[in-house]
């Protein structure tokens, strides 16, 4: 996997924006940015050729689950690969995240060996998909 | 002319036309008398019809209060509890790992003491190349596997720290509870001190906050864990 790929990180919290930035460069990704919410990731998914998305669920302004339907549904975007990585754990919430076309489902808390786990599956289907 | 006044007039009026034998009089003041007494229940039925008005407002405002009282204040103690338990776990494995972060820099110290040794052994006339080499390369090697060490240890120290998104997330729920007890206490106050006042909207709206956010035992729907989450989400084909 390209480890230069660019990774946008949408979390209302700046400790799990850390904690994610820090995983994933652990994991040999350091080409990330930072958003505070969906209102703010939106301009920046417009503008840049983002590569992957890592994004929270509960969130001020638009929720993760928003932002991935407007990702869903823009199609220059629409085909952009979106992990979710939330506190949000009942099963309807998780049925909802899968119909809307996310990529993989993470409940915090969570370790590192997990988020390793779903990008490598994430990007071997990809992979496969191609 | 206020109303007893007025009562004491028509009575005399009736006795006058009593004693006149004026009975068709007498009748008709009479019955003035009577409806006059009607009128006045009526306004004292209005009255209480608008004081069990009242009452039952205030009522409304003490189910409010004992919603908040008989449910979410326990659920905000249960949260507040959690929030303690993650912080004071948060904060002993924070500190295990400064631990063993300290017991790394004893490796650090050996291989600085092994350096020593190797520049005494260069400085020597004839200096022994082949020891130099192997004491070079049990530095090397110790160094590596103190960096490794070292650079995990930090990862999971970083990790640590993930307690603060969900106690926030809770926190920012407590907070929450809290207004709406103030508010609901404001307006009871309200209520209860301006007793004519004519009667205010329900300050309460229901807490609707939409998402379950951060599971904690005890509260709310069972929340799944992270294999089940996997489970479901290969059941739906991913």
């Amino acid at each position: 996997m390209d480890k230069n790929m660019k990774i946008l990180v949408v979390d209302d919290f700046s400790t799990m924006r850390r904690i994610v930035r820090n995983l994933l460069a652990d994991l040999g990704y350091v080409n990330v940015t930072e958003a505070d919410d969906g209102r703010s990731a939106w301009p920046l998914l417009q503008a840049g050729s983002f590569d992957f998305v890592v994004t929270d669920w509960n969130m001020p302004g638009m929720t993760g689950i928003e932002l991935l339907k407007n990702i869903r549904g823009d199609a220059r975007i629409a085909k952009t690969p979106v992990l979710m990585v939330t506190a949000e754990a009942q099963r309807e919430q998780i049925i909802e995240a899968a119909q809307a076309g996310v990529n993989g489902y993470i409940i915090k808390p969570f370790t590192a060996q997990t988020l390793k786990e779903k990008l490598d599956k994430i990007f071997q289907r990809i992979a496969e998909a191609a | 002319m206020d109303e007893r006044a007025q009562l004491a007039n028509d009575l005399r009026a009736a006795l006058a036309a009593w004693d006149a034998g004026d009975t068709a009089a007498f009748d008709s003041r009479v019955d003035g008398l009577l409806r006059a007494r009607e009128g006045n229940l009526y306004a004292h039925v209005a009255r209480l019809s608008r004081g069990l008005h009242q009452q039952v407002v205030a009522m409304h405002q003490d189910e409010h209060l004992a919603r908040l009282a008989g449910d979410e204040m326990p659920d905000a103690r249960h949260r507040l509890d959690y929030i303690m338990k993650v912080t004071e776990q948060a904060a002993h494995r924070t500190l295990d790992l400064v631990d063993q972060a300290r017991g790394i820099t004893d490796g650090l110290q050996r291989a600085a003491v092994h350096l020593a040794e190797a520049e005494t052994v260069l400085a020597e006339t004839h200096p022994d190349t082949a020891n130099i080499g192997v004491l070079m390369h049990g530095v090397a090697d110790g160094l590596r596997a103190d960096a490794q060490r070292l650079r995990s240890t930090l990862s999971e120290l970083a990790q640590a720290q993930e307690y603060q998104d969900i106690a926030g997330q809770l926190i920012k729920r407590v907070i929450t509870l809290v207004r709406n007890v103030e508010t609901a206490l404001l307006e009871l106050l309200r209520i209860s001190g301006g007793a004519l006042q004519a009667p205010a909207p329900a300050p309460i709206t229901p807490t609707t906050v939409a998402l379950a956010g951060p599971a904690v035992a005890g509260i709310g729907p069972a929340a799944a864990s992270q294999q089940d989450a996997d489970a479901l989400l290969a059941e739906l084909g991913f």
